[in-house]
């Protein structure tokens, strides 16, 4: 039922399987502005599907022919948002558009609001809410809830 | 998929049918969507007495009247012109004999650049369904799980209650509050379908303070930010969250009892829900010392009464009182308050030390910056309360028990007497300006972080992080302020 988070860092080789190529259309034409590598042909690779942050890029060498691992510069060029999405975690959102130029997202169970309850020493339960289903896990394998989330013990 | 109905009579049914569309000021109408497979969840058969007002004769009919039940108290605060859609089911979660995910619930899809909406900002669907008047998501092809374009996501655990899930505790399905032992589903749900309206700062990580970016993709720097952000102001920095870089907001989201709410609202609200704050008034002849000084309480002994009388203060020299107390410790605490400082064993170590000394009562001095701890711990032998003040107060309470004596006179030493109190200046769980605190404890407690209001608060409300058994279904001030945020929201 629960959608997970997972990396998506894998090696990249030119002979790899689950090589696609993808249109240059799909990327921004500004992206090559600044491309310092002319000798880089309009062939662009990536593994696919993969998530944004941890996409491995291959190019085709316009001396070569061959396809080759993309250059950090290559890389920036082809995927200006790299940088910055890289910076958070990767999510297994849905994209959404409406005619009145919304834009959104149909969400994760990592969105979800968790309510997680204990049995306490005293025989008492201990009801809490959590943000996200990692720290209700953690409560859960916890010996109690409220050593280790609502109060300190010593 | 299987439709559970509204409570809401024929006539009015009848009413809305005939107005048509909906208005944006109409009360809002909830639709529930059941996932569950025949003879599971909300079709399982099992014979069941009604109970608490329930009348349902099978679990599944109880599980069902409750949804409706808790659906239709939100419906009469709420008003849209675009029908709420829920999905709901019940499923096998996280358990043990002693534990259970008892279930969880959020928005299911978010919306920015929509029209009536607050520019370059993510919003849950039902609010922004709601003020672009209409559904957004009405266009868009299903994902393929059948509700990919609902509202709001819920699950609860079919499984509650059976050997290996919190054994012999299942939820109690009536809507009369009386829960007893068992796991009152109406506020669980209740809470939670809060959360999914619209009480959750959503689209930050709090771990980070990073946004979700435009395309929904990510986390990362330059994400839009969520319509809370706004209205959430940091004490510290005198920032809201909006003006904040990334790692503002992580700090401020560690920042205890420094995040206020301003939205007008809620902190109108606050005035007539939240009581005074309960302080220990401190009265004595050192210069400086005198005054009010923030408490928390303890999970553990008798429970604090205020106001209420408390004592002369008395301070421990000894191994921060992990050991039974020496001669000089025990004469200087017997029958006073012990002011002891935290660190090296446990509470209940030393507040059993402190009892079998003769104290009235034992203050707990923090070691480390920030708000008075809550005291965690358990021993059915403790007897006396105990209490606990900030690193800062408890500097000052025991320089001033220290130097007390000279202030007075030879026939009367000065001293240092404590009375537990309310500071009628400031609301319990809203800062100096009355303004409603979020949950911002240090460290980062999981996501409980921001998305509930404070614990200090008082009375209980019911978007705190803990789910009280002295809650009530009533979502509005005087009681409660889980209506006014998010009307703040423009719900």
């Amino acid at each position: 039922m629960f959608e997970t988070f997972k990396s998506c860092a894998r090696s990249v080789s030119a002979a790899g399987t689950g090589l696609a190529l993808v249109s240059l259309a799909a990327l921004p034409t500004q992206a090559f502005a600044h491309d310092d590598h002319p000798a880089t042909t309009v062939s662009v690779v990536e593994q696919a599907p993969v998530d944004a942050s941890n996409r491995q890029m291959v190019v085709r060498d316009a001396a070569t022919g061959q396809l080759r691992a993309a250059t950090a510069a290559e890389a920036q060029a082809l995927m200006p948002m790299a940088g910055t999405q890289r910076s958070g975690a990767q999510l297994k959102t849905v994209p959404r558009s409406h005619a009145s130029g919304a834009i959104g997202a149909r969400l994760t169970d990592e969105f979800m609001s968790y309510s997680v309850v204990v049995r306490q020493l005293d025989g008492s339960l201990a009801t809490l809410c959590f943000e996200s289903r990692e720290e209700a896990d953690a409560a859960l394998k916890a010996a109690s809830v409220v050593k280790t989330t609502t109060a300190r013990t010593e | 998929m299987s439709k559970i109905k509204s409570a809401i009579t024929p006539v009015a049914a009848a009413l809305t049918l005939a107005c048509g569309s909906l208005t944006a000021n109409a009360a809002a109408l909830i639709d529930i969507t059941s996932r569950d497979a025949p003879g599971v969840g909300f079709n399982d058969p099992t014979p069941v007495a009604p109970v608490g007002g329930n009348p349902g004769t099978t679990l599944g009919a109880q599980r069902l009247f409750v949804y409706r039940y808790v659906a239709d108290l939100w419906q009469a605060q709420l008003t849209s012109g675009v029908k709420i859609t829920v999905s709901a089911g019940w499923e096998a979660l996280s358990c043990t004999s002693t534990s259970a995910t008892l279930g969880s619930a959020g928005a299911w899809n978010m919306w920015h650049d929509f029209p009536a909406g607050v520019p370059g900002t993510w919003y849950p669907q039902a609010l922004a369904n709601k003020l672009a008047g209409v559904n957004l998501s009405a266009d868009v092809p299903d994902d393929g799980s059948g509700y990919g374009t609902v509202d709001i996501k819920t699950q609860f655990n079919v499984n509650l209650g059976n050997p290996g899930c919190l054994d012999g505790t299942p939820f109690y399905l009536g809507v009369d509050g009386n829960a007893g032992s068992k796991v009152n589903f109406v506020e669980t749900l209740l809470h939670e379908l809060g959360h999914g309206l619209g009480f959750s700062v959503l689209t930050v990580q709090t771990s980070t303070g990073l946004r979700v970016l435009a395309d929904g993709s990510a986390y990362g720097e330059g994400g839009l930010p969520s319509i809370w952000e706004g209205l959430m102001f940091d004490n510290s920095t005198n920032k809201t969250w909006l003006n904040m870089t990334s790692l503002e907001r992580k700090a401020s989201a560690i920042n205890p009892l420094k995040l206020a709410w301003t939205g007008s609202n809620a902190v109108t609200g606050a005035n007539t829900t939240l009581g005074s704050t309960p302080v220990i008034k401190v009265t004595t002849p050192v210069p400086g010392a005198s005054g009010l000084y923030d408490y928390n309480t303890a999970s553990f002994g008798l429970p604090v009464s205020n106001p209420g009388a408390f004592g002369t203060l008395a301070n421990v020299a000894q191994n921060l009182g992990c050991n039974p107390f020496d001669a000089a410790d025990t004469a200087a605490v017997a029958g006073k308050v012990a002011v002891i400082d935290r660190g090296s064993c446990t509470f209940v170590i030393k507040v059993k030390n402190a009892q079998n000394a003769g104290a009235f009562a034992v203050i707990i001095a923090n070691n480390a910056a920030g708000a008075p701890p809550t005291l965690g711990g358990s021993d059915a032998t403790i007897t006396i309360s105990t209490v606990s003040v900030s690193q800062a107060s408890g500097v000052t309470l025991k320089s001033a028990v220290a130097n007390a004596a000279k202030y007075g006179t030879r026939g009367k030493p000065g001293s240092v007497l404590g009375s537990l109190a309310k500071d009628t200046t400031r609301r319990a769980g809203a800062d100096s300006s009355g303004r409603p605190l979020l949950y911002t404890p240090n460290p980062l407690i999981g996501g409980s972080s921001v998305s509930h209001w404070d614990v200090s608060a008082s009375p209980n409300l019911l978007m705190e992080p803990i789910i009280n058994s002295d809650l009530t279904t009533i979502l509005v001030p005087p009681k409660d302020l889980t209506f006014p945020l998010l009307q703040d929201l423009g719900w």
